[in-house]
């Protein structure tokens, strides 16, 4: 989520004129079929798992060989969609309304079984319920995303809705600074970032997770409609491999800082940072019931759908069945 | 009216090449959608008034912030131009302003001016500055040393000359740099509303983008922009055309 | 600075111009150019001089000491009484080149030092009406300057320089840009028109024949740093035609300058046969 390029357009144009729809070239290594994987932002100790995949043999073991780039996350769905690259990662909320706008992709595993967004605030002060966000000022990055998917289903379990809140809009994210100098009440931001920064700050925060209030699906990995139709083995390839690669990384955390510093060299400059970052997110991937190796939870889904339906974010021109494929990862 | 049937005739050009570039390269709509689909899309949203309402915020800012970017730099550029001194004291300093890029300015100023209008406003005569004030002094340095002479010979005072000889002579250079700072206010508008803004045709832009994945919309966005951009300039056009040949 | 605002022009018999052992000097980036050095001159009041002498001997840079443009480092200059001050309304100017305002109406132009001034817009309209059919150029008070010939934009120059109807007026090769058919004619011109209204003139030039036809005394001067060697008199009747040629009396005079600008302008002047000095 954030700002746009306004030559979003024009790279598309070029990158479609350019390199030809991008079929899989299998180059590299004795067999290995080569993939593209798409991440949002820049590269962060949160893509461990990924790094220890491409690291650590869990992807070559299925056959994989993949390579990451990072695009701007509006991007990562549309080229996924157009098959110039085979895998990406989204935000579910996210992938419900680009598949209701018409972008052909399909949530395929889950990657994170709680979800990253909260509403956080300093200590003592955020609300136990929905109902007591009334009359706050909020601060979050700007109505769109995952973040704003969240606050609005927050208010609407309170009984609440935009009206009932002020909304200070963060473009630059960096909303942990306004709830720093009293600018807001409370800030949505994700568990595994703010809560540290403002830590770090010597500020004590207090959460209000979402999970237990309004189940929305957390990120997961995502690719295009044609791919699924003509080589659903690849994708269920990618899912266990990066499965397998998490749950590694969530045994022993060393092995996804490792992996990370060797990716990205500058985690070395602030390793106690990427540490803290990283347990965090580890604690995000497995839900109540455990680590579930991707599984996408139905119920959860439908009950979500209902929810952005409700909220006016998706009008149900698309069905529910057309964005996930939820028999990619069979349970546990 | 040959000219306005040259540009229609370029306009229908351009639409032919984009729609066969749609055609030919087979994009979905969420890649670059076609003419068509863009058209159907802005006409829903000019219907549902989120087009005027997103058009006129950007608006606003774009005649404020040119106005207020040209005056200052329209007497920047007269001061610059007369004083070697000046010059020589506040270059650097404008010229590094410059090359800082507004995008990562913009957020900054956003805060420091309160996050409304005025800090958007002020961050579009940023974006306009540059340009006038060094046509300005461009021009105010292009006036003819001896007709200068001349004029001094008459008695006239340095403001009289100013007034009488420099201001006139530099008008041509003068226009050239409105033009240009004319359609930089457009980006400038734009560049703004990113670091902070709820409405306007840059939030409109991201709202499509990130928050709806509706990129005909954002095409919409786009379109709307360069019109704005091009009737802005025509405005400066016709001003010129008034000013230099009455 | 007072001026009398009137329609009519009143015979300006006006002021002298004396020149007292005048030093000039520039700086340039390549070190000291000294353009004059103990020039004296007497111009007196109601006097038509003119200076002779070839490119670069300081006669430009002489007319603006006196028009108040440049300070002299060395002796004084004196328009009637007092030293010279640009644009109050003593000396006129006219340049080699018309120097009109490229964006303003020849109406506009020749008003401009009524402008300078603070006369209201119609009062100088009128004058420079007035003006321009002195100097034949009614017809094109409208026009631009670009859609004039050379010829009647250095009359319109002119009438830009009488407007204010100064005492002294000075003109620096006026006419050395025109053909020399034009010339003829603008030469005569401007003998009736200071034989009309008296004034004291100076005018620049190189041309004898120019010299002879228009000047109660002609004042040769050396090459740079100038100064002038001698002040020749021309006691000719008047008016002159601009053909001297069967006049002895001219003939002597025109023999005599020539030969001292020869003496004072080595080689250039002299005939090619002899060997320099």
């Amino acid at each position: 989520m954030s700002p746009t390029r306004l030559a979003i357009p024009v790279l598309a144009l070029l990158l479609a004129a350019c390199s030809p729809v991008a079929t899989p070239s299998p180059s590299a290594s004795a067999g290995l079929r080569h993939v593209t994987l798409l991440l949002g932002f820049r590269p962060d100790v949160q893509f461990a798992p990924f790094y220890v995949g491409q690291q650590d043999g869990y992807y070559a073991d299925v056959g994989l060989e993949v390579s990451i780039e990072h695009k701007q996350a509006p991007d990562v769905q549309r080229l996924v969609a157009d098959g110039q690259a085979e895998l990406g990662v989204a935000d579910a909320t996210d992938v419900m309304i680009a598949r209701t706008s018409g972008i052909p992709v399909v949530y395929v595993s889950t990657l994170y079984e709680r979800f990253p967004v909260a509403i956080i605030g300093r200590k003592g002060r955020v609300p136990a319920d929905p109902a007591g966000l009334a009359g706050k000022t909020i601060g979050t990055p700007g109505k769109f995303g995952s973040s704003w998917h969240a606050l609005l289903a927050l208010l609407s379990a309170g009984g609440l809705s935009e009206k009932d809140v002020t909304i200070r809009e963060y473009p630059q994210f960096n909303q942990a600074d306004g709830l720093a100098n009293g600018d807001v009440d409370l800030i949505t931001g994700f568990r595994n970032n703010e809560p540290l920064q403002l830590k770090a700050k010597g500020i004590a925060v207090d959460l209000l997770t979402i999970d237990q209030i309004a189940p929305l699906p957390g990120p997961g990995t995502i690719v295009g409609q044609a791919l699924l139709d003509s080589d659903p083995d690849l994708v269920r390839r990618f899912a266990q491999g990066t499965a397998r690669a998490q749950k590694a990384v969530i045994d022993d955390p060393e092995v996804g800082l490792r992996a990370a510093t060797v990716s990205v060299p500058t985690i070395a400059d602030n390793l106690a940072t990427a540490r803290a970052v990283l347990q965090a997110t580890t604690a995000l991937w497995a839900g109540e019931g455990g680590f579930t190796n991707g599984a996408i939870d139905i119920s959860r889904w439908q009950e979500a759908y209902a929810i952005m339906r409700r909220l006016g974010f998706i009008n149900g021109s698309v069905p529910l069945e057309q964005m996930i494929a939820p028999n990619i990862v069979r349970g546990g | 009216m040959r000219r306005i049937a040259a540009a229609l005739l370029s306009l229908a050009a351009f639409v032919a090449i984009w729609e066969a570039a749609t055609v030919i390269g087979g994009y979905p709509d969420y890649i670059l959608p076609a003419p068509e689909v863009v058209a159907a899309r802005g006409a829903r949203a000019i219907a549902s008034g989120t087009l005027w309402q997103h058009t006129a915020a950007t608006l606003l800012e774009v005649v404020l912030g040119f106005s207020v970017g040209a005056v200052a730099a329209m007497g920047a550029g007269i001061a610059l131009g007369k004083s070697l001194l000046i010059e020589r004291v506040l270059s650097p300093y404008i010229v590094a302003a410059q090359a800082v890029p507004i995008l990562a300015l913009a957020p900054l100023l956003d805060i420091w001016f309160g996050g409304g209008l005025l800090a958007r406003v002020i961050v579009c005569a940023l974006i306009v500055f540059f340009p006038i004030a060094i046509a300005t002094m461009v021009g105010i340095r292009s006036a003819d040393p001896l007709l200068a002479e001349m004029l001094r010979s008459l008695g006239a005072r340095p403001s009289q000359i100013t007034t009488r000889l420099e201001i006139p002579s530099a008008l041509p250079v003068i226009f050239g740099g409105l033009r240009v700072g004319v359609t930089l206010a457009v980006i400038g508008a734009v560049v703004a509303e990113w670091a902070g803004a709820s409405v306007g045709l840059g939030v409109l832009i991201n709202i499509a983008n990130q928050g709806l994945f509706d990129t005909p919309l954002m095409f919409v966005a786009l379109v709307t922009l360069a019109v704005t951009g091009l009737v802005f300039y025509g405005l400066v056009l016709a001003v010129e055309r008034r000013v230099l040949s009455p | 600075m007072e001026r009398t605002e009137t329609q009519e022009i009143r015979p300006a018999v006006g002021l002298g111009v004396r020149a007292d052992q005048v030093g000039v000097r520039f700086v340039t980036p390549r070190g000291g150019l000294e353009a004059l050095r103990d020039l004296s001159l007497d111009a007196p009041a109601g006097s038509f001089t003119v200076l002779i002498g070839p490119n670069g001997c300081g006669k430009s840079t002489f007319l603006r000491v006196v028009a108040g443009l440049l300070r002299p480092q060395v002796g004084a200059v004196a328009v009637g009484e007092a030293a010279p001050v640009a644009g109050d309304g003593r000396v006129g100017l006219a340049f080699q080149q018309p120097r009109l305002v490229p964006w303003r109406s020849t109406l506009e132009n020749v008003a401009l030092p009524l402008e300078l001034a603070g006369v209201a817009a119609d009062d100088r309209q009128e004058r420079a009406f007035a003006a321009l059919q002195r100097v034949g150029l009614a017809a094109a008070a409208r026009l631009r300057p670009a859609e004039l010939s050379g010829g009647m934009q250095q009359r319109a120059a002119l009438a830009r320089a009488l407007i204010t109807n100064p005492p002294v007026l000075l003109l620096d090769e006026p006419f050395s840009a025109l053909d020399a058919l034009t010339r003829e004619t603008f030469d005569a011109e401007l003998q009736r028109i200071w034989l009309d209204h008296p004034r004291t003139m100076l005018l620049v030039t190189h041309s004898v024949g120019e010299a002879i036809q228009l000047a109660d005394q002609i004042a040769v001067m050396s090459p740079a740093p100038g100064r002038v060697v001698r002040t020749v008199p021309v006691e000719l009747p008047r008016p002159r035609p601009a053909e001297l040629m069967g006049n002895p009396r001219a003939a002597e005079v025109a023999a005599e300058v020539r030969s001292l600008l020869a003496a004072v302008h080595p080689p250039e002047l002299r005939p090619w046969g002899e060997d320099v000095a």
